[in-house]
């Protein structure tokens, strides 16, 4: 504690936390710029990662403040994928509005699911969440104009309303990845400085004092699961945008959209806005690195996690929080 | 009417009764102190009117009006509000931000209202760790937290779950005051506790909880007096304690 009043007196954090919003403010000035400066391959990884960045946040609301431990997010990817693929193939829709629509569809799907879901508590909810995206699996492959059980590539014309040239088509794609991610971190960020932040915050610290205190935390837990649904849906239409093509085991992947989500948040640091970033950047990296160790390279993520969970629960992130660093994204509201 | 009934309330995990049969009822403004040995079943008594838990049988009524089967949420927007013997501070959080949850969810204000924040934060000493995390606050202070964040919730029952114990002296004359004037407000107070002398200096009334049924019930002086008190709190003397 009482290095924590040195902290707070001396001018240390205020110049570590200008060179962290430098830091911040670059990799967002580069990032904005990426069509300019990177490779075709290189745009291709970035927008992946900042694809997974989406799903990170929407995972870490969910679980990070919620304590709604989902595996089974790949139900609202899935599902995004498919419903955009239904959207822009036999609804007509213009590609860039099937996107958001998917969103939507999702979204209203997931009141009847979340309803269900949350009949479960703790592990029964993370099992049910799973067995649900599982459901959703195997109905997708009943579609035969969706491809069943095989897939279906999206209509070359399709892709091609986008914009004419190929290069247009990746600057257009990465723009939509970058604001997915960027709007993914910004809603969050809001929401937490808002009322529900008051709310998310202490539900995550203490549920009974929350109650107590007077916060509906059934309705809280609610309106984040669909939410979260909807941000991973919307991620979900894009990734499959990019692919342009989809399979029921492609879309509903636990390995893909949970496992690694999960990783990069725990790794990254839970229930902060800057771990998933973190843990979206320590993942590409490792993924760069190992790709050639095939399984060990999985073998070796899981090691990680669990080692990140001994040493320190809190992740990257946290513990750095812990030892002063300050944060990046402040919700923090002071008594003048 | 009454503020608060209870009408043969029981609880019981699995084999185990915690509450049994338990009814009392307290008039709006009055003040109840409850003693008893520790796992008596006290604080399960204020999980159960703060709603925390649920009764297996019997009702809670609060202002004529049955909440037996209401939420924690809706009992603190109805206007109880409790203190937790064991702190509940919300450690992300600073204090004041503890403070801003009961103050924005816990009344029909829905906008936060720092001056309000301020003043509590004042009456229960911790303004000046206002902006501190309350994660590195002391136990005392914790227990400070507890009260501060209660009354934020603007309160007409409020329950206080042994915020005295451990305190010095001065520091528990200090928080008689404070709560002696919350029940100047009006506001109805049952608090358990074991500094029987730092009850008695507010209630007007005693129960004695032991085997989660009520033993003995009335004023401080009469309940301290009966042979079965004396028993449970051998060798302490309320005359003597008092003075």
């Amino acid at each position: 504690m009482a290095q924590l009043d040195l902290l707070s007196t001396s001018r240390g954090p205020d110049v570590t936390r200008l060179a962290l919003i430098g830091v911040g403010l670059i990799v967002f000035v580069a990032l904005a710029a990426a069509p300019f400066w990177a490779g075709r391959a290189d745009l291709r990884l970035l927008m992946e990662a900042l694809s997974f960045l989406a799903l990170a946040q929407m995972w870490n609301l969910l679980a990070g403040y919620t304590g709604l431990i989902s595996v089974g997010q790949q139900a609202y990817v899935g599902l995004g994928g498919y419903l955009f693929f239904a959207l822009a193939m036999f609804a007509g829709i213009p590609v860039l509005w099937a996107i958001p629509l998917a969103a939507i569809a999702a979204g209203i799907i997931a009141i009847p699911t979340g309803w269900i879901a949350f009949r479960l508590q703790g592990a029964y909810f993370a099992i049910g969440t799973w067995v649900i995206a599982e459901v959703f699996r195997l109905i997708a492959a009943q579609f035969p104009a969706l491809g069943g059980g095989s897939g279906i590539s999206l209509p070359v014309a399709l892709a091609r309303s986008i914009a004419e040239t190929r290069g247009g088509r990746e600057m257009v794609m990465y723009y939509i990845a970058f604001v997915l991610a960027a709007g993914a971190v910004l809603a969050v960020w809001l929401l937490l400085r808002s009322r529900w932040g008051l709310a998310l915050t202490a539900i995550r610290d203490s549920e009974p004092a929350a109650a107590s205190l007077g916060v509906n935390i059934r309705r809280v837990k609610f309106f984040v699961y669909v939410g979260t649904a909807m941000g991973t849906a919307l991620t979900g239409a894009f990734i499959f945008l990019q692919k342009l093509r989809i399979t029921p085991e492609a879309a509903f992947s636990v390995t893909e959209w949970s496992t690694f989500v999960i990783f990069i948040v725990v790794i990254g640091g839970l229930g902060t806005i800057e771990g998933p970033i973190i843990g979206v950047i320590l993942f590409f990296l490792l993924r760069d690195l190992a790709a050639d160790l095939g399984t060990w390279y999985l073998i070796g993520l899981g090691a990680l996690a669990i080692a990140v969970m001994l040493i320190d629960r809190r992740g990257i992130w946290g513990a750095f929080r812990a030892r002063g660093l300050p944060t990046l994204f402040v919700t923090q509201r002071t008594l003048k | 009417m009454p503020i608060l009934e209870l009408n043969s309330v029981s609880k019981r995990y699995g084999a185990l009764t915690v509450t049994d049969d338990v009814s009392f009822s307290l008039e709006e403004g009055a003040t109840l102190g409850i003693i008893g040995p520790n796992r008596g079943g006290k604080s399960t008594l204020f999980n159960l009117i703060g709603g925390t838990d649920r009764v297996n049988e019997g009702a809670v009524l609060f202002q004529g009006r049955d909440v037996t089967r209401t939420g924690a949420a809706d009992r603190c927007h109805a206007g109880i509000a409790r203190s937790f013997q064991i702190p509940h501070p919300f450690v992300g959080m600073t204090v004041f931000e503890n403070l801003l949850v009961a103050d924005a969810f816990g009344t029909t204000e829905r906008h936060a209202r720092e001056d309000r924040c301020r003043n509590i934060l004042d009456q229960t000493g911790l303004l000046p760790k206002a902006n501190r995390p309350a994660g590195s606050l002391t136990l005392l202070e914790r227990k400070r937290l507890e009260l501060a964040r209660a009354l934020a919730t603007d309160p007409k029952l409020l329950l206080l779950d042994e915020i005295a114990g451990g305190l010095t002296e001065g520091e528990c004359k200090s928080l008689v005051e404070t709560i002696k004037s919350i029940r100047d407000r009006g506001v109805s107070i049952i608090w358990i506790e074991h500094i029987v002398h730092a009850l008695t200096a507010v209630v007007e009334r005693l129960i004695v909880i032991d085997y989660g049924k009520v033993i003995a019930d009335g004023a401080p002086a009469d309940v301290m007096a009966l042979p079965v008190v004396k028993e449970i709190y051998l060798g302490i003397d309320l005359d003597e304690q008092a003075a």
